[in-house]
């Protein structure tokens, strides 16, 4: 299991549009000197799904909660509540680490002008990073609050640089998609992500 | 105020919390000098303005920064926030940037800020004068400002880290041909 203190739980959509902002976090953590975790990890155990959330939650020092999916879906006009849920797990864990438990550092990545003022109020009084939707907007923003974390080490690649790197990445995992007929696994992802880092050099 | 030193002239932007305010402005009025301007917010923000944005402003204008942190462990939220900006601009990845920390008392430093030289200062019995002139020379020296031993061990937990990935997907791995066998079983 990878260590504790340089585990950083991603809790975001999983689906096709998603997709290439999960790839972008991804790259990113793992970049940063961090190793990237998530819901995928466990998803063969038939343990439940919030009770392997709430496991890899606690076992990592940090979490990355994408808000930026908050409008209705589908013919019912439904939103998908399971992004705050899993951060107030985690913020859970965070007040749990004031009284003794293990420390813990999350953030939430949320649309810019604010709007999630009006759908998760309660953060309001929290500086969380914004992004515009785009995979560099979100390499910007996680790489900029992985570097404040008392874990990050330098030398690291750029934020540029993991942008320039995310065309090979992709499409190595594309490439290993259509191998294993349509199925891109959670190992496969984090294989990929340090074939693709340790050809890049930091000075 | 010093006098100032030879070399090419400087906007230093000063990024602290409320709880080293005093020092930061003490700073300023020793340092301002020909070639160094300082800015600090609590002095150099018209009424009025956009703080967010002045922030940005400021911190984009300046190629030297002094980074005050302590006593208290924690930085304030504006301070945060300059942080955030701090790193999103990358400036610590740039060894031509100087960066120094300041820190009052014992204070973890935040990442980014970790292969920078910092200076200790004593919170109750800081010696403004002699500070200011050390950090006159070390913003006119941004090499001094890197810790290079910091940076050899920060290359060590870099090969760490990648092999640390690689052993985390062999892991997965197992785990993922040990469940296709159980569920086979079934």
């Amino acid at each position: 299991m990878p260590a504790y203190e340089k585990s950083v739980f991603i809790n975001c959509p999983f689906d096709d549009a998603f997709e290439p902002l999960f790839h972008a976090i991804v790259l990113t953590v793992a970049a940063r000197g961090f190793t990237p975790r998530c819901a995928r990890e466990s998803e063969g155990q038939a343990t439940p799904r919030i009770t392997r959330i709430a496991n890899g939650l606690m076992s990592s020092k940090y979490s990355i909660h994408d808000l930026t999916r908050f409008q209705g879906e589908g013919p019912e006009n439904l939103s998908r509540f399971n992004m705050p849920l899993e951060l107030g797990i985690a913020l859970g864990i965070r007040h749990a680490g004031a009284t003794g438990a293990r420390e813990h550092n999350w953030t939430a990545l949320v649309p810019a002008n604010f709007v999630h003022h009006k759908f998760v109020s309660d953060l309001a009084g929290y500086d969380v990073p914004t992004y515009d939707g785009q995979t560099a907007g979100i390499i910007r923003a996680v790489a900029a609050w992985l570097s404040l974390q008392p874990d990050f080490e330098l030398p690291t690649p750029s934020a540029r640089s993991i942008l320039d790197s995310l065309d090979d990445f992709e499409r190595r995992l594309t490439a290993d998609k259509q191998q294993s007929l349509g199925t891109l696994t959670w190992p496969a992802i984090v294989r990929h992500s340090e074939i693709v880092l340790s050809q890049i050099t930091v000075l | 105020m010093l006098s100032s030193l030879p070399g090419p002239a400087m906007n230093v932007f000063v990024s602290h919390s409320r709880q080293n305010a005093s020092v930061a402005l003490a700073l300023r009025e020793r340092l301002k000098s020909a070639n160094l301007t300082i800015w600090v917010d609590a002095m150099d923000l018209a009424p009025g303005a956009d703080w967010k944005k002045e922030i940005t402003k400021a911190i984009e204008r300046a190629n030297g920064f002094i980074v005050l942190l302590g006593p208290m462990p924690s930085p304030d939220d504006g301070q945060r926030v300059e942080w955030q900006q701090l790193a999103e601009h990358e400036y610590y990845l740039d060894p031509d940037k100087p960066i120094i920390p300041v820190v009052l008392g014992s204070v973890d430093l935040p990442g980014f800020l970790r292969t920078r030289q910092s200076i200790s200062v004593d919170p109750d019995a800081p010696d403004l004068d002699a500070l200011a002139a050390t950090l006159q020379i070390a913003l006119q020296n941004p090499s001094q400002t890197v810790d290079h031993e910091k940076l050899e061990r920060g290359r060590a937990a870099r090969k760490a880290a990648l092999d640390n990935l690689k052993e985390y997907s062999r892991e997965l791995e197992r785990a993922d041909v040990k469940n296709a066998a159980l569920r086979g079983l079934k």
